[in-house]
C-alpha cells in the first residue's frame, strides 16, 4: 500500500485551482523528492499529508487559521480539502479496509478524504475549525475511525528535529515504540519464585519482564530493604495505629499492572546512544547530524517491520545537520529502503522528502523528484516531462551537485561552456541584473546536452500547466563570416577544394543562401533548427554570428576580447611573475590598433584575427573570460559607464537572455511567514 | 513473524475459568465450555434461557483479553439491532470487551455487515449518492415522483393484483424490479410498469432504497470483483453469527458466499435456536439450502437457566426440534431468587364475544401469588400473535379476538415493536419520549424527534442535505443557525417534549403543527408543498393516551401497558406482539389467543394436551404457531398463562374432559364470568 496520489485544495500557498492553482500531485511507490524554493510549497505539500493522514509521533495537529487559503483578492477560502489516495493494496490490507474501498474500474483503492471548514466567522466569537475525515469518493464512504487512522498514519521527521531528545529514554519513547516492534523483544523463559534461576546461564535465559521479575524478586530479599521495611512497621506504623487497625507498609519497585505494561515501561527506561565502532567506547555525545542517522534508521527500522499499516515516511530536509558525503549515504540508504533492499525488513518503505540541498537532489534519480513552483508540483517522472528515456540515463550521469541548483532556482541560463559561465554574471551586472539577487543559476553543460537540461522544465503536454521558471538557453550560430576560414588558415582561397569537403566540420556565410533562398532566410533556419526545442518557458537565444568571443568582439568589445585573449595567452608567465600585466596589456592594446588599422573598418576580418588567438594562438577561453571578467567589472565601477551604452556594445542575444530570466520587477512580496517553515 | 499467529487465539480452561469470575457466571457444564473453548466452524443450538448471549459475550471477553491482530478482527452478526445492541452493551461492560466494539471487529446485523461491506462502496464507488434506508421513505419518495394521478393509477392496479405500491422492490443492479419476489403483474409497455419504472429510477438516483435492496449492491460488488468475498475472509478470522434460526435465504446466500463453512481458512460459528425461528417479514422464508443447525453435526445447550423444570416441561412439546435428547430442561429460575420459585400455570377461559376482565384477572392472580419486591425485579407480559389493529373485527365476529387491542382497545401496534417504527410524526415525538423514558438517555430521544422532523422535511420539499449527516440533531441545528427564531422553536420543541414532558394530546398537537411546518420550511431548500405531509403530521386517529410521562419511577404505565390495581397495590402488564418479546426475560407471560387462518389456541390445542409433541407432521401454518407459541411459553421464569376463548374446548362435556387432562398436566383453569375469574379446578 503506497501514497499514490495527493489532492490539496485551498490549503496554505495552494488555491482550489479556480483562482490560483490546486495541488493534484501523483506519487510513485518508493522514493519521492519534493524540491523547490522557500516558499514553493514543499512543506506544504507534507504538512497536508501529515494533516490528512496524521503522524506517528501523535503530535496533536491543530488546524491554524492561516492554513486556509487567502486568494489574491485577500478573501480567505471557507474550507480546506486534502484528498490521498491510497493504492497498491495487498488483499490482507484490502481486508482490513474493505469498509472504505473506492472502486473505479478495476482499481481498488483507500481513499482518505479531510475536510477542514471555518465555522465561525463572527469577530468576537472563538473560532472553530471543524474537521472531517472520510473515506470513499468525494468522501460518501465511511468516516474513517480513529485506529484506522493510526494505522494509516506515517512516520514524520520534522526539519532540525532534535534527535537526541526523541531517542531518549521517557514515557512514550520512540526507541521503546521501535523495540516493542521487535520480534525477539518478547523472547525468553519467565522468572518463577519457586524456581530460581540455577546459574549465571539460567539468567541469561530469562525474557526482559523474566529479567524484571528477577530485580524485583531480588530487590525484596535486600537485608537493607527487608530491615527497612522491618523498622517502619514495627517502630512506627505499630506505635500510631489504634487498636483494631493494623497498618502495614510494604517497599517495593513500583511496577504497572499487566505484562504488556510492564514490557512497555522497561523498554522506555532504555535509551540509544552512540558508540564507536572501532573500539566500542562511549565516546559522550555526538552531534546532532550522527543522532539524526541514528534516529532516521531506527523509524525506517520501524516502518520495515510492522506487518501491518501504511509504510510511508516523511522526511523534512533529511541533510539537516549532515555533511555533503553523509548526505549522499544517507540518499543511498533511504533509495534503498524505498526499493525494499534493506535486510531484515518485509516491505518497502515509501520515503517522501522535502530538500533544499543540491547534494541530495543530485543524488536522487530524476524520475523521483517533483518540483514545486508556483503553488503547482510538477513531477519530474517519465511521461510527464519533455524528455525521453536516453535524457533521463545521460542526466543521472551527469546532473551533478553543481548543476543541481537549477531545481531551487527563480531562472536558469544554460551555458555550452565556462566562458559563457564565467561571464554571463558580470555582464548582467553591468546590465544592471544581478543574476544572485534574482535568483538564477548558470548550468554550464560544457558543450553537451543543452536540450537535456532544458527539457527539464519542459512538460510533455503543452495544455497541462507550466512551469514558470523561465530558461534561457545560450548557444553559439558557429557561422564564420566567409573572411575567416582563410585568415585561420582552413582554406587557401575561395576555389579551395576543402570548401566542397563532406568532412568540413565548419561553416561559413557563403554556406547559406542559394536553391531558392536568400542567405538571410537560410540563416534564420538555421538559427531556428538551433531553437527547435524552444517552449513553454524555456528559449534559446543563438548568437549573432559566430561564438560568444567573436561576437562580443564584433559588438564593440573587440579591444577588451583581445587584450583578454592576449593576457589569456600569458598566463603562465604572469602566474609565475615573469611578465607584468601592464606589460602584456599594453603590449596587445598596440597590436590591437595595428589589426585594426590593418583591417581598413572590416569588422568581420578585425574580428576574426582577434578570435584567431582562441582558435589558434593557444587562449583559452575560460581563462581570457576571466580576465575579461575582472577588466569589464573594473570598468563598471567607474562613473563613466552607464547601463545603456554598455547595453548597446553587447550581442543583443546576451541582453535578451539575461532579459528573458530576469524576475519581472517588483518582486511580490513574500508570503505569510506560516508558508514557510521558518528556515529561509 | 506475524504469519506465525494463529488467526483465533487459544482458549485454555483457565481463560474460561477467568471469565467466569469476571462475569459472574453460573457453572458452566460441558456443552457451554465447548462452545466457550471452540476454535472450528460450529452450529450451536441453544435453548431459551440457555444464556446464549452471555455466552458469546464471555466467549468475546476472551478472545478480546488474547486478540493478537491490529487489522483483522472477529465478525459478530445478529439478526436484528436489538441482540446487536445487547451484545455491544454487554460487551462495553466488561473493560477487555470495550476493544471489540471498535475497528478492526464488527458487531452489527447481518443488514449493517453487508451495508458497510459491500453494498455501500458499491453505490458509492458507482455514482449514487450516500444513500438513505428505509422502506418508509423509499415508498414515500417513489410515491413523491409521481403525479398525484399517476401514483393512484400504479396503486390501484397493483391492489387490484393483491399488491402494494410499498411492495415495489429493485431486484437486479440494472434497477429491474418486483414485488419482493413476484413478478410486477404487467408488461413493459404497460403504463402502470412505466411510472414504476420511473419512481423507481428517480429514487435510485437520490438514494433512496429499501433494505432488502442492498443485497443487490451486496451481489453487484461480489460480481465485479469476485476477490472482495476474499479479501472479507482475510479480514474477519472468525464469524460469529447470533439468532442464526431467524436468517432468511437472501441472508444466508450472501453469508455463505462470503463466508462459506466448508473453508478450513477461517471460522464461523453459527448459534441459534431453530425452535424459535420467527419472522419480521410473513414472507420471508428460512434458508433451506443450508439449514441450520447443520444436521450433520452441531452442539445442543438444553438446559435454561431461566425457568424451572415445570415451565420446560409445559413449553418442551411446543418445540418443533426436539430439544435435546430429553427435551427443554429447566434448571432454573437464576435471574432472580423469591418465594414462590414458580407458580401453578394457568388458563383463563373467557366468553366468545368478551376479552373483560381477561387482563384484570391475570393481574390478579400474580398480585396473589407474588410479592411486590418479587414483581419489581421482572416485567409481566401478556403476548399475543398477532398485534396489529383489528377494528373491523368486531366482538362476536368469528375471528374474535383477533389480535391483542382485543383484549384491551389502547393498545397501539406501532410503537410496541422493538425496533419502533413510527408512521406519524406524533408517533416519532411519543417514540422519543420512550426512548428517554426507557433508556435515561436524551440523545437517542433528540436523534427520533429530529429524524421524524427530517422525514416530514423531505416529504414536503428538499432536504436531500440531511441525507450524509450522521448526526441528525446536529445537522438541524446548523442549518437553522440563521433563523434565531426558528432555531428556538426547535430548541424549544426538543425542551418541551423531552424534559418538560408535555403530553402528546390532540389538543396540544393541534397547537404545535403550525410552528413544527415553520421549522420545515426553515430546512427544506426551494419551494414547499405541506400537503405532501398531511397524512405524516396529522393526529393519529385513535387517542392513544399514549401519554409518555417523565420517567419519575420505573413502575410507571407507559404506552402499552394495562394496570391492574388490587387494593392498594398495583400491577403493570405490558401488552405486545410474540415477536416484540424475542429474547426477553418476564417473571409471567401470558399468550393470547389471536387469529390468523385460524385461532391460535383452537390450532395448538393438541399439543396443550399433550396429544401431539413437536412438530411430527405439523402443517406450515402450524408450524408457525408452534414456533410462535414456543417463544411465548419460554420466556416468563415463574409463572406462564394462557387467554382462550370459550368454544375452544367445544360443548361442556368436553369442556370437563378438557380440564381433567389439563389439570393433570400441571394447569390451572379458570373461567371469566361478568368479568370476574371463577376456578374451575
Amino acid at each position: 500500500m503506497y501514497l499514490s496520489q495527493l489532492n490539496v485544495r485551498n490549503f496554505r500557498q495552494f488555491g482550489d485551482g479556480d483562482g490560483d492553482a490546486a495541488l493534484d500531485l501523483t506519487l510513485e511507490r518508493g522514493l519521492t523528492a519534493l524540491v523547490g524554493r522557500n516558499d514553493s510549497g514543499k512543506s506544504a505539500v507534507i504538512d497536508a499529508i501529515r494533516y490528512a493522514l496524521l503522524t506517528r509521533d501523535q503530535d496533536f495537529i491543530r488546524v491554524q487559521p492561516e492554513d486556509f487559503h487567502l486568494d489574491r483578492t485577500g478573501k480567505q477560502a471557507a474550507d480546506i480539502f486534502i484528498r490521498c489516495k491510497l493504492s497498491g493494496l495487498d488483499d490482507d490490507e484490502k481486508g482490513a479496509f474493505a469498509e472504505y474501498l473506492s472502486y473505479e474500474g478495476t482499481d481498488v483503492s483507500l481513499l482518505v478524504n479531510w475536510i477542514a471548514k471555518r465555522l465561525n466567522e463572527s469577530p468576537g466569537v472563538r473560532r472553530w475549525i471543524d474537521v472531517s475525515v472520510r473515506s470513499g469518493i468525494d468522501g460518501a464512504g465511511p468516516p474513517l475511525e480513529a485506529s484506522v487512522r493510526e494505522l494509516l498514519s506515517s512516520a514524520y521527521l520534522r526539519p532540525l528535529r532534535d534527535a537526541e531528545r526523541e531517542m531518549s529514554p521517557g514515557r512514550g519513547s520512540r526507541l521503546s515504540q521501535i523495540l516493542a516492534n521487535v520480534h525477539e523483544i518478547g523472547q525468553g523463559d519467565t522468572f518463577s519464585e519457586t524456581a530460581l534461576p540455577a546459574d549465571a546461564a539460567a539468567v541469561s535465559r530469562l525474557s526482559l519482564l523474566g529479567l524484571s521479575d528477577y530485580l524485583r524478586y531480588s530487590v525484596k530479599k535486600h537485608k537493607g530493604v527487608g530491615s527497612a521495611e522491618e523498622a517502619i512497621n514495627t517502630q512506627y506504623l505499630s506505635s500510631l495505629s489504634l487498636t483494631g487497625d493494623s497498618l502495614k507498609g510494604k517497599i517495593d519497585i513500583t511496577e504497572g499492572g499487566t505484562d504488556k505494561t510492564r514490557l512497555r515501561q522497561i523498554l522506555e527506561r532504555l535509551e540509544l546512544g552512540l558508540l564507536e565502532a572501532s573500539t566500542g567506547n562511549v565516546r559522550g555525545r555526538y552531534g546532532l547530524g550522527s543522532n539524526n542517522l541514528l534516529y532516521m534508521a531506527c523509524e525506517l527500522l520501524l516502518l520495515g517491520r510492522e506487518p501491518d499499516g501504511l509504510p510511508l515516511l516523511l522526511i523534512e530536509e533529511p541533510e539537516a545537520h549532515l555533511h555533503p558525503q553523509r548526505q549522499l549515504r544517507l540518499m543511498e540508504f533511504l533509495a534503498q529502503a524505498a526499493a525494499g533492499k534493506v535486510k531484515d525488513t518485509n516491505r518497502r518503505v515509501q520515503v517522501i522528502l522535502s530538500t533544499h540541498s543540491p547534494n541530495l537532489a543530485s543524488k536522487i534519480p530524476l524520475q523521483n523528484i517533483v518540483l514545486l513552483e508556483g503553488g503547482r508540483a510538477f513531477p519530474l517522472i517519465r511521461g510527464q516531462t519533455r524528455l525521453e528515456t536516453g535524457d533521463y540515463r545521460f542526466l543521472e550521469r551527469f546532473l551533478d551537485v553543481t548543476k543541481a541548483n537549477l531545481f531551487f532556482a527563480h531562472g536558469v541560463i544554460v551555458v555550452e561552456g565556462d566562458a559563457e559561465a564565467i561571464l554571463l554574471p558580470v555582464l548582467a551586472r553591468l546590465l544592471g541584473t544581478d543574476l544572485t539577487e534574482h535568483g538564477v543559476s548558470i548550468v554550464n553543460v560544457g558543450g553537451k546536452g543543452l536540450r537535456r537540461f532544458s527539457s527539464i522544465f519542459q512538460r510533455r503536454e503543452d495544455t497541462a500547466p507550466k512551469l514558470s521558471i523561465p530558461v534561457a538557453c545560450v548557444a553559439d550560430m558557429d557561422v564564420m563570416p566567409d573572411c575567416a576560414p582563410p585568415i585561420l588558415g582552413l582554406v587557401t582561397g575561395d576555389d579551395d577544394e576543402k570548401w566542397k569537403s563532406s568532412r568540413r566540420r565548419w561553416k561559413a556565410l557563403r554556406d547559406f543562401g542559394g536553391a531558392g533562398k536568400t542567405q538571410e532566410q537560410a540563416l534564420n533556419e538555421w538559427r531556428a533548427r538551433l531553437q527547435r526545442n524552444d517552449g513553454q518557458s524555456v528559449k534559446t537565444f543563438v548568437a549573432n554570428h559566430w561564438t560568444l568571443e567573436y561576437d562580443l568582439a564584433f559588438c564593440g568589445l573587440a579591444e577588451e576580447v583581445y587584450v583578454a585573449a592576449a593576457l589569456a595567452t600569458n598566463d603562465d608567465p604572469l602566474n609565475e611573475e615573469k611578465k607584468q600585466r601592464a606589460d602584456v596589456e599594453a603590449a596587445a592594446r598596440t597590436a590591437f590598433k595595428e589589426m585594426e588599422t590593418a583591417a581598413k573598418g572590416d569588422r568581420a576580418a578585425l574580428c576574426t584575427r582577434v578570435y584567431q588567438l582562441f582558435h589558434s594562438g593557444g587562449a583559452s577561453k575560460a581563462i581570457a573570460a576571466q580576465y575579461l571578467a575582472e577588466s569589464l567589472a573594473k570598468a563598471g565601477e567607474s562613473t563613466t559607464c552607464d547601463t545603456a551604452t554598455f547595453a548597446g556594445k553587447l550581442p543583443r542575444y546576451i541582453v535578451d537572455a539575461i532579459a528573458h530570466v530576469k524576475r519581472p520587477a517588483p518582486a511580490p512580496a513574500p508570503p505569510a511567514p506560516a508558508a514557510g517553515n521558518g528556515n529561509a | 513473524m506475524p504469519d506465525a499467529l494463529p488467526l483465533v487465539p487459544e482458549i485454555t480452561d483457565e481463560d474460561i475459568d477467568w471469565v467466569r469470575d469476571l462475569m459472574g457466571l453460573e457453572v458452566l457444564d460441558a456443552p457451554r465450555r465447548a462452545f466457550l473453548s471452540a476454535r472450528s466452524t460450529l452450529d450451536v443450538s441453544a435453548c431459551p434461557g440457555s444464556g446464549k448471549t452471555t455466552l458469546i459475550v464471555a466467549k468475546l471477553a476472551i478472545l478480546s483479553k488474547k486478540w493478537p491482530h491490529r487489522t483483522k478482527g472477529i465478525c459478530v452478526l445478529s439478526h436484528t439491532n436489538v441482540a446487536r445492541e445487547e451484545i455491544q452493551h454487554r460487551l462495553g461492560t466488561v473493560v477487555v470487551g470495550q476493544r471489540l466494539l471498535d475497528y478492526p471487529h464488527f458487531i452489527d446485523t447481518i443488514h449493517g455487515f453487508v451495508n458497510r461491506f459491500l453494498a455501500l462502496p458499491w453505490l458509492s464507488s458507482n455514482g449514487f449518492p450516500s444513500p438513505t434506508i428505509d422502506n418508509d421513505v423509499a415508498t414515500a419518495y417513489r410515491r413523491g415522483v409521481l403525479e398525484k394521478a399517476d401514483y393512484w393509477w400504479v396503486q390501484k392496479f397493483l391492489e387490484q393484483k393483491n399488491s402494494d405500491f410499498g411492495r415495489l422492490r429493485i431486484c437486479a443492479r440494472d434497477l429491474s424490479f418486483d414485488l419482493g419476489g413476484r413478478k410486477f403483474p404487467a408488461g413493459p409497455d404497460a403504463k402502470s410498469f412505466n411510472l414504476a419504472k420511473q419512481a423507481i429510477k428517480s429514487a435510485a438516483q437520490a438514494g433512496y432504497f429499501c433494505y432488502d435492496e442492498m443485497f443487490v449492491w451486496a451481489r453487484a460488488l461480489l460480481e465485479d470483483f469476485p476477490e472482495a468475498a476474499s479479501w472479507l475472509r482475510r479480514r474477519f478470522p472468525l464469524v460469529i453469527v447470533d439468532e442464526m434460526q431467524d436468517t432468511f435465504e437472501a441472508q444466508g446466500a450472501l453469508l455463505h458466499a462470503v463466508f462459506p463453512r466448508a473453508s478450513s481458512d477461517f471460522v464461523v460459528q453459527r448459534v441459534g435456536d431453530p425452535n424459535q425461528a420467527i419472522f419480521d417479514d410473513a414472507d420471508a422464508e428460512p434458508d433451506e439450502h443450508d439449514p441450520f443447525p447443520d444436521p450433520v453435526s452441531f452442539l445442543s445447550i438444553p438446559n435454561s437457566h431461566r425457568f424451572g423444570p415445570e415451565i420446560a416441561a409445559l413449553a418442551s412439546p411446543f418445540a418443533v426440534t426436539p430439544v435435546g435428547t430429553g427435551g427443554l430442561c429447566g434448571i432454573g429460575p437464576k435471574a432472580i431468587t423469591g418465594v414462590p420459585d414458580s407458580c401453578p400455570p394457568a388458563i383463563f377461559i373467557f366468553p366468545d364475544n368478551s376479552t373483560a376482565g381477561v387482563l384484570d384477572a391475570y393481574g390478579k392472580y400474580i398480585l396473589a401469588n407474588f410479592s411486590d419486591s418479587t414483581l419489581a425485579s421482572l416485567a409481566v407480559t401478556a403476548v399475543g400473535a398477532v398485534h396489529q389493529d383489528a377494528s373491523d373485527v368486531a366482538p362476536g365476529h368469528e375471528h374474535y379476538p383477533k389480535s391483542v387491542p382485543h383484549y384491551w382497545s389502547n393498545y397501539t401496534a406501532e410503537i410496541a415493536r422493538k425496533e419502533p417504527h413510527p408512521k406519524t410524526l406524533a408517533q416519532y415525538f411519543q417514540a422519543a419520549q420512550a426512548i428517554v423514558r426507557d433508556r435515561r438517555d436524551l440523545a437517542p430521544g433528540v436523534e427520533k424527534i429530529a429524524f421524524g422532523l427530517i422525514r416530514l422535511a423531505s416529504s414536503v420539499g428538499d432536504a436531500g442535505q440531511f441525507k450524509r449527516k450522521a448526526r441528525t440533531h446536529r445537522a438541524i441545528i446548523d442549518a437553522l443557525a440563521a433563523d434565531a427564531t426558528v432555531l428556538a422553536a426547535y430548541r424549544q420543541l426538543v425542551k418541551a417534549l423531552l424534559i418538560d414532558w408535555m403530553p402528546l394530546t390532540v389538543a396540544n398537537w393541534g397547537t404545535m403543527q403550525n410552528s413544527i411546518l415553520a421549522m420545515v420550511r426553515a430546512l427544506c431548500k426551494g419551494a414547499t408543498e405541506p400537503a405532501n405531509a398531511a397524512n405524516f403530521i396529522a393526529w393519529p386517529g385513535v387517542d392513544p393516551s399514549l401519554t409518555v410521562g417523565p420517567p419519575a419511577s420505573p413502575r410507571d404505565a407507559g404506552p402499552n401497558v394495562y394496570r391492574v390495581e388490587d387494593g392498594n397495590r398495583r400491577l403493570d402488564i405490558r401488552l405486545g406482539s410474540i415477536h416484540s418479546v424475542k429474547g426477553q426475560t418476564h417473571l409471567a407471560t401470558m399468550v393470547l389467543n389471536t387469529f390468523w387462518y385460524d385461532h391460535s389456541s383452537q390450532q395448538m390445542l393438541p399439543w396443550l394436551l399433550g396429544t401431539e409433541v413437536n412438530a411430527s407432521g405439523a402443517k406450515i401454518r402450524d408450524r408457525k404457531r408452534l414456533l410462535q407459541t414456543y417463544v411465548a411459553m419460554t420466556r416468563p421464569s415463574h409463572l406462564i398463562c394462557l387467554a382462550v376463548p370459550r368454544f375452544i374446548f367445544g360443548d361442556d362435556h368436553a369442556l370437563a374432559k378438557h380440564l381433567t387432562t389439563l389439570g393433570g398436566r400441571g394447569w390451572r383453569v379458570a373461567e371469566i364470568e361478568n368479568g370476574i375469574a371463577q376456578w374451575r379446578n
